[in-house]
């Protein structure tokens, strides 16, 4: 039976909470970021405000504001945005390539997907006891597979 | 050690120079930091005397690769980093397209010659045949291979016919 519509204005090219929950979720850099759980409303204004990610069991979720969709597609959502949290766990290299060791936390602009500074466990296992290190988003070149810095790690600022 | 003399005419002197036996076994580097692997050898060109590449060792999965030094960026005492992704390590990331189907994975890359230029890649997925994307088909590589929206070719699965 036809459904009868009383929406005001044509909801044809609309979409549904159904074609995004549990969608594929990939970033700018074509990376699997997990799967769509939630949609969030704007109570006030009843606007889609955004979607919070299933990272899995071990890793905790995400929320993405709607700023960072880029575009929702048939078998997946499509962020504009590489993801800042993903920094963690990935091996820090100085300019020279000299390994200084694993970001194991970050600092971003409030809730902006914009590292301010990056914390790293120093390389070698026998000397994880001491400070961790902490890097400005200044002085790091690169983010990919893993991060390059600028700056060789003589020149880098030690945490208590 | 006491300091050598310096022989030189219009070269570096020796503080500002790499010393290649230390080079060997440190690690080479991506543009983006994947770990390509550890230098097994340091080639240099007879001629003019000059640093041609390096043999960049393998493991069970992957061979040896020989990086001519256009591809370098960086070279220090601790590692080389390159100025590019090598694209035949694209191999085994999955394919998607711009709606974010999943097309299979690159079983097979094809460079332009021995460039690090790529001409397009074989893909494969559990049921379908082995097919071929151009480059000119792909947005971007990264994690994975994504695809433009103007590619539209249908998986072919292996019960198909080539015709």
């Amino acid at each position: 039976m036809q459904q009868k519509s009383i929406s005001g204005k044509a909801i044809n090219n609309t979409i549904t909470s159904e074609d995004i929950l549990g969608k594929d979720v990939i970033d700018t850099e074509g990376a699997f970021i997990g799967i769509a759980e939630k949609v969030f409303i704007d109570p006030k204004f009843l606007a889609f405000a955004g979607i919070s990610i299933d990272k899995g069991l071990i890793r905790s979720g995400l929320t993405i504001g709607k700023s960072y969709i880029d575009r929702i597609e048939d078998n997946a959502i499509f962020l504009k945005i590489k993801v800042a949290y993903d920094i963690k766990g990935k091996l820090v290299f100085d300019k020279d390539g000299k390994e200084v060791g694993t970001v194991s936390s970050i600092d971003l602009y409030g809730e902006k997907n914009k590292i301010k500074n990056i914390y790293v466990n120093p390389y070698h296992i026998l000397f994880s006891f001491k400070d961790k290190i902490i890097i400005p988003a200044d002085c790091i070149k690169t983010i990919g597979d893993n991060v390059i810095l600028n700056v060789t790690i003589d020149s880098l600022p030690r945490k208590i | 050690m006491r300091k050598p003399d310096d022989i030189l005419k219009t070269e570096l002197s020796l503080d500002k120079t790499v010393n290649l036996k230390k080079l060997i076994g440190k690690r080479v580097i991506s543009k983006g930091g994947k770990i390509i692997g550890r230098i097994l050898e340091i080639r240099i060109n007879p001629t003019n005397l000059e640093l041609e590449g390096i043999l960049v060792g393998g493991n069970l999965i992957r061979k040896s690769m020989y990086l001519g030094r256009s591809y370098f960026s960086h070279l220090s005492s601790e590692a080389v980093i390159l100025n590019i992704e090598v694209s035949v390590l694209i191999k085994g990331k999955k394919v998607i397209d711009s709606k974010g189907k999943i097309m299979g994975r690159v079983k097979e890359v094809l460079r332009k010659g021995t460039r690090n230029d790529l001409k397009g890649v074989y893909v494969r997925s559990l049921f379908s045949r082995k097919f071929f994307i151009t480059d000119s088909e792909i947005d971007y590589v990264n994690k994975s291979v994504v695809l433009k929206p103007n590619y539209h070719a249908t998986k072919k699965y292996f019960w198909q016919s080539d015709k």
